[in-house]
């Protein structure tokens, strides 16, 4: 796939913005593009040339930064008489390129000074396909076993997987997929009634940025309305470049469904979810100016089917959701200010075949960040911040997004040298909609954080690179509106805790403890008053380069001081790796005992677990090369219940595993 | 002490059913006697008459007491709430036998019990061995899932408290009492008492199902909506093959308590996944306080056989040695490595999400969102002002760094690290 050629380059160099009043005296572009050029076949060449002005020569190499789609290059970059070039490591691959060349004043933020954007297409004629399928069976032998509560029918177990991928390229098109194929002798452990069976697939067809998609998927743009929203359906993208943006039509199922059922999840149009959304940047030479995104969705889906109605009272209909968001982005003053902001609204019908009036309700947040560096290089920064969402509020495409929340937010951060400060305030309010019939609370949040990296002149001393942390946080929670039928306030309450970590690193090894102690106190006696303390400790050692060991403690104690009672619980683990023979045999441990305990005896006990494998690669992988691998593993957990002993377990499996391995491929190996 | 009334012939546990079939039986065998009673006849008739008013003729038991209760009881405006409600009921037994009680379905009303607003036909029973003398105390959990449309119907009401009742019927003797539990409808976002309304466990590219090479690295994470203030303790843990394919046998991976502040939402990251042998291997997080009735599911994802070295990518682990996972990142921090030979370069990269390697190539945000290419003789760079500018504050990102050779290859990656800015 990677064997695309260069066919054309198209160029478009961006406005010359005000680095510190450079700008103004300059009559030409700092910097200007001279290979890759535009119209020119370059099938091999890989270099990029960079011409300076006479003005660009003057700057100090050490105050220019330039950056290929968003990695700094400026290291690799060589100099020449009048220009800068830079080769990189691998061809670049087909596609749109930016080229962003900053100036780094040691006071100031960076300032942009150019972009250059390219395009490396790919050459028609290319044709390429290549397939592959990763197969491989695994039978498990229970050599022993004790105590197991429900031993499944047989020792014998056999698997297949097999993972099915391909990708094609015709000209400008290109395509690809994956396809995932499971088989299990066990039938407990099958997700359907299939004994073949598939988990998740995504097939995608595209020509330059037009690009259609079906299967499980994301769609890019996030937002109130559509977030973490990840379902089967099918998806088509297109550019609109007179707008520098993309526009993506989708159709996905509202359900989270796997498997050969429901085909590719959008059929059934009571359990969809339709929708479009646009992201545009339309100041195409500094496109971090101004960034748009809109969301139309219209969704379908039901209920749980587990209840039943009283067919006098209500009958059951499908809901239906539409909702759409408007957002915009800003960064402003080279960078130093950042503004956002997003408004949502939501429709939803509950029972489309009832009477009742739809729910309807909207949600806007907005943000600005004012970031700044000082003649002294102290970084600072303020940001404001305001989430609102109505009480009805709600997108089948955003479940996770808390309905009926006011949430204003401020925050200042300091940086100097090797120390860095924040602070925040956040003041959260519910009944947005000034409901009187539910109770109003309000929540203030004061939290407090830093951090501290001292550079040491000897990094070889017992402290090696240590790094320093720690956190305050202070949170009152009052009910300011009871309603009147209300009896007794449901949240009158307040949380401070605090915490501290140290972690030490070496040139491999590392080592860190951190301490961190909270105190709640509930005045409306709903849940108890505790305090509680922390302390854990951790090491990942490096012995060589076969054997490593991760050793690690943590300790929690928790004082009921309603109830009277302490509960401790502590936890060591150990894990460690040995190499025996390279390449051929692997052995690991991992241990991990812990113990809980309360001072009123509810609670007694410990657990031991401890995990036993040695690998031997009999022979290894290769394309089209079968590889055979044998595994003994041993799974030892005895669990002691001091106080209910019938609970008490002790058990033990024992497996043997052979693995045989075939990576199938067809056509190119890269 | 429990006690069982063995039947001789079959050597079976007295139901109900063959504790009526033997009183007939008595009935049958012994009350044929003759009109004039003899005195022995007449004590053996007293006797029989005493039996049968203890097994027969008085009913088991009778429920005196039911009622209900949910903690916290607070239930959102909007979305579906499942609850979790605790039913005690009293009987009063008049003998030893088995007692059932049976609810078939439970009705929504009004504060007043006047205005029925929807019925779950979900049925509940539950036995007990009763004991004469001794009240016998039924302890039932049930969890219950509360439609949103019984919540916008009590609202167009103008309600802000719904009833949930069930009526509760006992075996055999059908005698009924109805208990009732109260939800105060309330805020969809703020609420006193902790409470976890729903968990969604995915890997970190937001995939629920996965197949990676042996060696890859991998994090899942739990999305945790949530009302209220509290201690949350839970903990991660994780089955591994070949166990999977039998019994699987979860260790805790890492055990946490930690205190929620009000949100409504936190995100919880899993320690690095192991995925050191090839097979099934089943990751959940356990939720032991505050107690959840929601469905906690478990993630699983496979590793085949071959490594990434045996995919095509011979490549050598590049060790990290700073900063650690899950620091804080200021322009002072140094990342720092361990050289490999036959570099030509290491870049540096900064991810939203680490890139998975069963990730298709055109799924998004598989390009670093900044980073720093810089010569095989440097191991170690503190990030400059441009590269800061690509990242957003408040956010978690992801590095690594990648050898590259002569060839434009990549020789050597490291493991993914957390950083937070």
């Amino acid at each position: 796939m990677k064997k695309l050629a260069i066919l054309a380059i198209s160029i478009s160099l961006s406005a010359v913005l005000t680095p510190f009043g450079y700008a103004e005296e300059a009559d030409e572009p700092f910097f200007t593009l001279i290979e890759p050029s535009d119209k020119e076949a370059l099938p091999l060449k890989k270099e990029i040339r960079l011409k300076l002005s006479s003005f660009a020569k003057q700057m100090s190499d050490k105050d220019i930064r330039i950056e290929l789609d968003a990695i700094d290059v400026s290291q690799l970059v060589t100099k020449q008489e009048g220009y800068w070039l830079f080769q990189p490591l691998s061809p670049l691959s087909a596609g749109p390129h930016r080229l962003t060349i900053s100036l780094i004043a040691s006071s100031k933020s960076p300032a942009k000074l150019q972009n250059i954007s390219f395009e490396i297409q790919a050459d028609e004629t290319l044709s390429d396909f290549q397939f592959s399928a990763d197969t491989q069976a695994t039978v498990n032998y229970r050599l022993s076993d004790t105590q197991l509560s429900s031993p499944k029918p047989t020792a014998m177990q056999t698997d297949l997987l097999s993972q099915i991928g391909f990708a094609s390229t015709q000209g400008d098109w290109v395509s690809q997929g994956q396809f995932d194929l499971y088989y299990t002798s066990v039938k407990e452990n099958r997700s359907s009634e299939r004994s073949i069976e598939n988990g998740e697939f995504l097939l995608a067809i595209g020509k330059g940025e037009k690009q259609l998609q079906v299967g499980h998927q994301n769609i890019e743009t996030t937002s109130l309305v559509m977030d973490n929203f990840r379902r089967r359906g099918l998806s088509l993208q297109s550019p609109i470049a007179s707008l520098n943006g993309k526009i993506t039509g989708f159709s996905l199922s509202s359900f989270d469904i796997s498997g050969f059922g429901y085909g590719i999840g959008t059929t059934h149009a009571s359990r969809r979810v339709d929708g479009v959304s646009f992201i545009s940047s339309p100041i195409d030479d500094s496109p971090e100016l101004l960034s748009l995104s809109a969301t139309w969705l219209n969704a379908r889906s039901y209920e749980s089917a587990d209840f039943l109605f009283d067919s006098n009272i209500s009958p059951s209909g499908a809901n239906r959701n539409k909702a759409w968001s408007l957002a915009g982005q800003s960064n402003l003053l080279e960078g130093q200010l950042q503004l956002a902001m997003e408004y949502a609204k939501t429709d939803f019908d509950l029972d489309r075949l009832d009477s009742q009036p739809n729910d309807q309700d909207r949600a806007f947040k907005i943000s600005a960040v004012y970031s700044d560096i000082t003649e002294e290089e102290m970084s600072w920064s303020v940001g404001l911040s305001k989430q609102n969402v109505g009480t009805f509020f709600q997108s089948l495409a955003n479940q996770t997004l808390a309905a009926d929340n006011d949430l204003v937010s401020s925050y200042a951060s300091f940086e100097w040298q090797t120390l860095s400060l924040q602070g925040q305030i956040d003041q959260q309010k519910n009944n947005v909609n000034h409901l009187q019939d539910i109770a109003t609370i309000e929540t203030r949040l004061l939290s407090f954080s830093g951090s501290w990296l001292p550079q040491l002149e000897n990094e070889q001393s017992w402290m090696g690179t240590p790094s320093f942390s720690f956190s305050l946080a202070d949170q009152i929670q009052r009910q300011i509106y009871t309603p009147s039928n209300y009896s007794l306030p449901i949240a009158d309450n307040q949380l401070k805790t605090w915490q501290i970590s140290s972690d030490f690193s070496y040139e491999q090894n590392a080592w860190g403890i951190g301490l961190g102690q909270t105190q709640f106190r509930d005045y409306s006696q709903v849940q108890s008053d505790s305090d509680s303390l922390s302390l854990s400790f951790y090491a990942n050692l490096y012995l060589d380069s076969d054997i490593s060991l991760s050793p690690a403690i943590s300790f929690d104690k928790n004082s009921d001081l309603t109830l009277n009672t302490d509960s401790r619980s502590i936890s060591y683990s150990l894990q460690s790796a040995l190499t025996l023979i390279p390449d051929a045999l692997n052995t690991s441990v991992s241990i991990i005992y812990s113990k809980d305990q309360t001072s009123d005896r509810s609670v007694d006990g410990n657990n031991m677990a401890a995990n036993l494998t040695f690998s031997w690669l009999v022979s290894e992988a290769n394309p089209n090369e079968f590889g055979i691998q044998l595994d003994f593993n041993a799974v030892y957990n005895d669990f002691e219940d001091r106080v209910w002993t019938l609970n008490t377990l002790e058990t033990f499996q024992s497996y043997l595993t052979l693995t045989a391995t075939l990576p199938s491929r067809i056509g190119q190996q890269e | 002490m429990m006690i069982t009334f063995l039947n001789n012939k079959q050597n079976t546990p007295w139901t109900q059913d063959n504790l009526k079939a033997h009183d007939n039986l008595w009935t049958q065998d012994d009350l044929s006697i003759s009109l004039i009673p003899t005195g022995v006849q007449l004590i053996k008739f007293l006797l029989i008459a005493a039996l049968l008013w203890t097994f027969s003729y008085q009913s088991n038991a009778i429920i005196i007491s039911a009622n209900g209760s949910s903690n916290p009881n607070n239930i959102s405006l909007t979305g579906t709430n499942i609850k979790q409600i605790q039913w005690q009921l009293v009987l009063e037994p008049s003998r030893f036998s088995q007692v059932s009680v049976r609810s078939q379905s439970g009705i929504f009303y009004d504060p007043s019990l006047k205005v029925p607003l929807g019925r779950v036909d979900t049925p509940i029973v539950k036995q007990k061995l009763a004991i004469k003398g001794q009240p016998t105390r039924f302890n039932i959990i049930e969890r219950l899932r509360i439609p949103q449309s019984i919540v916008k119907k009590a609202r167009l009401l103008g309600l802000n408290q719904i009833i949930f009742q069930r009526s509760f019927t006992d075996a055999p003797d059908n005698t009924s009492l109805a208990a009732n539990t109260l939800f105060q409808l309330s805020s969809g976002s703020i609420a006193g008492q902790l409470n976890i309304e729903r968990i969604q466990l995915e890997f970190e590219n937001q995939r629920r199902s996965l197949i990676i090479p042996r060696g890859s690295q991998l994090n899942a994470r739990a999305i945790i909506k949530y009302k209220g203030t509290g201690l949350f303790e839970y903990r991660w843990e994780i089955a591994s093959p070949p166990s999977t394919g039998g019994n699987p046998i979860f260790f805790p991976l890492i055990v946490r308590k930690q205190y929620l502040l009000a949100g409504d939402q936190v995100t919880i990251q899993s320690p690095n996944l192991p995925s050191d042998l090839s097979g099934t291997y089943l990751l959940r997080l356990v939720v032991t306080k505050p107690e959840t009735v929601i469905d906690l599911k478990t993630l699983g994802y496979r590793v085949k056989a071959q490594s990434l070295a045996a995919d095509n990518r011979k490549t050598t682990t590049i060790a990290l040695s700073r900063p650690q996972d899950n620091e804080i990142l200021i322009k002072a921090t140094e990342f720092a490595w361990l050289a490999i030979e036959g570099a030509k370069a290491y870049q540096l990269e900064l991810y939203s999400r680490p890139p998975i390697a069963s990730d298709i190539v055109l799924q998004r945000d598989d390009k670093p969102v900044t980073g720093v290419l810089l010569p095989a003789n440097q191991n170690k760079i503190s990030l400059a002002n441009n590269s800061f500018a690509h990242l957003e504050k408040n956010q978690t990102y992801y590095w690594r760094v990648i050898a590259i050779s002569e060839a434009g290859e990549i020789i050597g990656q490291s493991e993914f690290r957390r950083i937070n800015f």
